[in-house]
């Protein structure tokens, strides 16, 4: 299978924060998120793909091609949407249209003009004047508008509703039927990505967690609920994050066949949410 | 068709995306050499992933149910007169075995479950 | 380049007006106020070039929009030249609009009159603009916004007392032989002084060039 995009042994020391050999592909055609708590390497790993930041080590190919030496070449197929607009406050959209679309030799207008409809978005108000979310829409509206094989999003919908958040996934889906069109869709809101993500890579203190399709990530995993007495420092071993109260434990394993051999029936196992695995990875054995 | 998708389901989305598909082909409301859903299509109308659907159709094509072509998309396979009915016999049988296996911890005897399948039955329910 | 060109004078759309405003006003109130009427070219001329240049800085600046065109696809080079190009090209724009206020103002019967913009007013107001542009580039990059702002503030004022001081300077040691050479160029062959003047200010410009390239193709953002 073709990637569009391999990262490998990604570094970036930051100083307080470190990137720590990032490495991780995305097939084509695919929609990859990227998530991670706050502060988990989340927008550097973006940045240094995107050449905003340089990288102290390690390789990243996008569409194959070396992402610094094809730089040019590689950005007219990228399509980016950050979670702040970027573009001119005091310019019309439509003149920040005027400004962007030069860049891109595959620009087109027709497109524009129908996202522009699509999202309800006033072509002569100026940026300073739209929403939060008007403003995602209108980065949206541009990254959409010039046949970008690549969208890259970095945060797209901390701040907004959820219904902009559901209008989105339903948006990227659509995109996603054309076979050659990828997406990689950095959040730490897990829900935006519970229904439509084909694989996660999960980032937690500049290192890759666990990089997998969201499915196998969702069975692999089991949450057990269960007593007290229960827990044996044996048993608390296959737990990757266990949370301990007076009236009980909740702990997550990657060991779902292992859970069950060891409990029987005696505990409530459910399918875990991807916000429950960030979670448990990331607080460990913790006690309340 | 209709292809209804639970979320809280304990049931792997794949495979009830696999169960209703083999249930609609099974019943031949799709018939044989009926075109399906493209994978991304359907997946972008179940608003589920596509590696998701991908798996689904995988299963049906290594169970039988239905052919890919490459560069066409996916078929309801011949299905043989013979095995046809096999299937449906087996799908009832997946569903008897669940009620039986509830009957059996709430207490009910066979003679009594037999019994309320017969006048179920009968009522044309 | 030429997209970089063209999304500074859209993003300058409403500078432009006001520059455009500013440059009439010095030249219809100081035609009439000698001995100021002497340098309303260079007073117009270089005022219009100073809103514009750090109008497009401010802009730049507010909108943090080295994200998004370094996101595009653009070179970080590209992107510093055209910085330095389009000064220029805002210069040659405000020396030409006051060249044909001036020469309006001449056509038309009004009750003023001023004389036509010279090759010398048209000369210093380029010096000045890339004396300007060497030192408030590179401090804008590096520093912020407001140093590059209080940097031109500083410019100004050399700008207005430094031939005072640098005359004095020269007279004090007037017995020196370096000093002699200078004087005696300066009677002598003004035009050549001018023009080593300039040479050097050429030279810093690119220097000035080179350590904004070099920063800026380093830079994380």
């Amino acid at each position: 299978m073709e990637n569009v995009l391999e990262i490998k042994g990604l570094s970036k020391n930051l100083g307080s924060f470190r990137l720590d050999k990032v490495s991780f592909s995305l097939p084509r055609g695919y929609i990859m998120g990227f998530i991670g708590p706050n502060g988990a390497g989340k927008t550097t790993t973006i940045k240094l793909l995107m050449n905003l930041m340089h990288r102290d080590g390690g390789d990243i190919r996008v569409f194959g091609l070396d992402n610094r030496h094809y730089e040019k070449e590689i950005k007219q197929h990228i399509a980016f949407v950050y979670d702040e607009s970027h573009y001119y406050e005091n310019l019309s959209l439509l003149d920040n249209r005027r400004i962007v679309a030069r860049f891109y030799r595959d620009w087109d207008e027709k497109a524009f003009q129908q996202h522009l409809r699509d999202f309800d978005l006033p072509p002569h108000k100026k940026l300073k004047n739209l929403s939060r979310g008007m403003r995602t829409k209108f980065g949206l509206a541009i990254a959409l508008s010039h046949a970008a094989e690549f969208l890259l999003m970095d945060e797209p919908t901390s701040g907004l509703d959820p219904v902009f958040r559901s209008e989105l996934m339903d948006i990227l889906q659509q995109l996603l039927v054309e076979e050659n069109k990828s997406v990689l869709f950095s959040t730490h809101i897990t829900t935006d990505l519970e229904r439509v993500a084909d694989y996660i890579c999960f980032i937690n203190q500049g290192r890759i967690v666990l990089c997998q399709s969201k499915d196998e990530m969702l069975q692999g995993h089991v949450l057990v609920k269960g007593a007290l007495e229960q827990l044996s420092p044996e048993a608390e071993k296959m737990f990757i994050g266990l949370r301990k109260n007076h009236y009980g434990f909740e702990g997550l394993s990657a060991d779902p066949r292992g859970i069950r051999q060891f409990f029987g029936d005696g505990v409530l196992l459910e399918s875990p949410g991807l916000d429950e695995i960030m979670v448990f990875y990331v607080r460990g054995h913790h006690h309340v | 068709m209709n292809i209804v998708i639970s979320n809280r389901s304990e049931e792997p989305i794949y495979h009830q995306i696999y169960q209703q598909l083999r249930g609609a082909i099974v019943r031949e409301e799709l018939k044989a050499g009926e075109p399906l859903p493209s994978i991304r299509g359907l997946a972008r109308d179940l608003q589920v992933s596509v590696i998701t659907t991908r798996r689904a159709y995988d299963e049906l094509e290594r169970d039988g149910y239905i052919e890919t072509v490459a560069g066409k998309g996916s078929f309801v396979a011949p299905q043989n007169a013979e095995l046809l009915r096999e299937k449906r016999v087996n799908l009832v049988e997946e569903k008897l075995l669940a009620i039986i296996q509830e009957a059996r911890s709430l207490g009910l005897s066979l003679p009594e479950l037999q019994r309320i399948v017969e006048l179920l039955y009968e009522e044309g329910l | 380049m030429f997209k970089l060109l063209l999304k500074d004078l859209l993003v300058l759309k409403s500078s432009i007006i006001w520059a455009m405003t500013y440059l009439l006003a010095i030249i219809v109130i100081f035609s009439m106020t000698p001995p100021f009427d002497k340098f309303i070219y260079i007073m117009a001329g270089y005022g219009a070039t100073y809103i514009l240049i750090m109008g497009a800085l401010m802009a730049e600046f507010k909108n943090n929009s080295d994200i998004l065109l370094n996101s595009l696809p653009a070179k970080r080079h590209e992107i510093i030249l055209s910085k330095y190009l389009t000064a220029l090209i805002l210069t040659l724009l405000a020396l030409a609009v006051a060249a044909i206020l001036g020469l309006i103002i001449n056509l038309l019967p009004l009750p003023l009159s001023i004389r036509l913009m010279s090759g010398m007013d048209a000369a210093i107001v380029l010096l000045m603009a890339a004396l300007t542009l060497t030192i408030v580039m590179p401090v804008n990059l590096i520093f912020s916004n407001q140093a590059a702002r209080v940097g031109i503030v500083i410019v100004f004022m050399l700008l207005f007392f430094a031939p005072v001081w640098i005359k004095g300077f020269i007279m004090d040691r007037c017995e020196a032989e370096w000093a002699q050479f200078l004087i005696n160029a300066a009677v002598s062959q003004p035009a050549v002084l001018l023009a080593a003047g300039a040479g050097l200010l050429l030279l810093l410009l690119a220097l000035s060039l080179i350590i904004s390239l070099r920063w800026y193709e380093a830079r994380d953002f």
